[in-house]
């Protein structure tokens, strides 16, 4: 009996310094510099969480995070159990609505928290008014927004309250931005990249992020730089 | 209490150290090894074209698959949810839909969203196919002229009433050879896919209050980029 409680106490402390390293793993903490953004042209745009911001968001049902509008269908069938869909309204820096994106995202099955951290991939359609469409393709980790203010609030059991600003840029791009294709008017033809700030206020342990601020990035190659880039190449 | 012999001491410490190294290894073999993002990856219909190429079969089925119609100006399509709020100024000259994603067997495989919107006198049409197993597909099209809505209006559909009747629209028209849309790649098994689609509504009524009945084929046939 003895001899067990020795074995079990070692493993306790074993799992608990295992934890603890986990917990302070460097490797899938957030990245000290965020990507360069190497192109001309750069535009940013800012939503949030309200329902003027996010009209629409859908998820299983299941999860901590708010769903709107009230009567929206649920990601019920257990293939797309594990997707997030909504509508966002982007806004200029006078708060006027420019445009209007898309965005499907799921947890990435290429999270490790070992050596990547809790990866979401999300894919979108940006529709800018006047401007053009375009795609992204983004991976961000939110494993430090989780560790700083998520579990420690679901632990509790308590609405955590600060102000927490996060760059979980993690690619697809190798310098960790998201990959942003342009389809149509002044966008056609571009290819740049998409990185997302946020700036987190408020966290309900029952629906998650309350006061979560979203500042996107867009930087784009001139068009007349792809041009003369695309006649060298020719000749 | 005598005091423990050296011999046992010494097992104590061994004992312990196992149990450290037992429970640290224990968690960090979990972290490792579990597929945290594991998702369903229910069987593609995917077929192979002698000359190259897969093809592949999306389907919705109107209207059980709506998940989002940012509506339109005339009503039809109608806005859904009926209690979505959009900002007033937001979305003019623009379509947005989300629906629920099926495969060729009708089984629900995944996500979409599409966005229709008029630049340059052109509409332009976008989708992402979300499939959680496999990754994004990301297609671009230019809108057939007059568009889905006009044409329904064209054959009396009016707002308030309802509509019966067969209608076949291919709202793919370019940029591809043969009014094809054009396949920009994606995310994860997609992010190296290359080819065209068509997108071809097939209804069969509109509700009176404006909800179209019927199916969405987007059909894709993609080829693998070096």
């Amino acid at each position: 009996m003895m001899r067990f409680l020795v074995f079990l106490a070692g493993a306790l402390v074993g799992t608990a310094l295992a934890g603890a390293a986990l917990w302070l793993n460097p490797l899938i903490g957030e990245p000290r510099h965020t990507p360069v953004l190497e192109h001309g042209v750069s535009a940013e745009f800012h939503t949030s969480l309200r329902a003027e911001d996010l009209p629409l968001l859908t998820h299983s049902g299941s999860r901590r995070l708010v769903m709107r509008p009230e009567s929206v269908p649920e990601l019920w069938e257990s293939v797309i159990d594990p997707l997030d869909t909504g509508l966002l309204m982007l806004r200029d820096v006078e708060g006027r609505v420019v445009g209007t994106a898309s965005r499907i995202s799921a947890v990435s099955g290429e999270t490790d928290p070992l050596r990547r951290g809790l990866l979401v991939d999300s894919s979108w359609i940006i529709s800018l008014e006047g401007v053009g469409l375009a795609f992204a393709v983004q991976r961000e980790n939110v494993w430090p927004m989780l560790r700083d203010v998520a579990l420690p609030a679901w632990a509790r059991r308590e609405p955590w309250q600060g102000d927490l600003r996060f760059t979980p840029a993690a690619g697809p791009r190798e310098d960790r931005a998201g990959r942003l294709i342009g389809v149509s008017g002044a966008l056609a033809g571009l290819e740049g990249q998409l990185v997302g700030n946020y700036r987190l206020r408020a966290f309900d342990p029952d629906i998650g992020p309350t006061a979560l601020e979203w500042h996107g990035v867009m930087s784009l190659p001139r068009p007349d730089a792809v041009e003369a880039e695309a006649a060298s190449a020719a000749r | 209490m005598p005091p423990m012999p050296a011999v046992a001491r010494g097992f104590t410490r061994l004992l312990f150290i196992l149990g450290l190294l037992c429970g640290g290894v224990g968690v960090l073999a979990v972290a490792a090894l579990v597929n945290w993002g594991d998702h369903e990856r229910p069987r593609a219909h995917i077929s192979v074209q002698p000359n190259g190429g897969a093809v592949e079969r999306f389907v919705i089925r109107l209207p059980r698959d709506r998940i989002l119609d940012s509506g339109h100006a005339s009503g039809l399509p109608s806005r859904y949810p009926a209690d979505l709020v959009l900002p007033d100024q937001a979305l003019p000259g623009l379509h947005v839909e989300h629906f629920k994603l099926r495969d060729r067997e009708g089984e629900v495989i995944g996500v979409a969203a599409r966005h229709s919107q008029r630049v340059d006198d052109a509409a332009h049409g976008a989708w992402v196919l979300y499939l959680p197993g496999r990754g994004s597909l990301l297609l671009d099209h230019l809108e057939s002229a007059g568009g889905l809505n006009a044409e329904l209006i064209r054959r009396n559909l009016r707002p308030g009433a309802a509509w019966e009747g067969e209608l076949v629209f291919q709202r793919t028209a370019g940029p591809a050879s043969d009014g094809r849309g054009v396949v920009r790649g994606g995310s994860r098994e997609f992010t190296r896919h290359a080819g065209s689609y068509t997108e071809t509504w097939r209804l069969t009524g509109v509700d009176a209050e404006g909800r179209p009945r019927g199916t969405i084929e987007i059909d894709t046939l993609t080829v693998l980029q070096p």
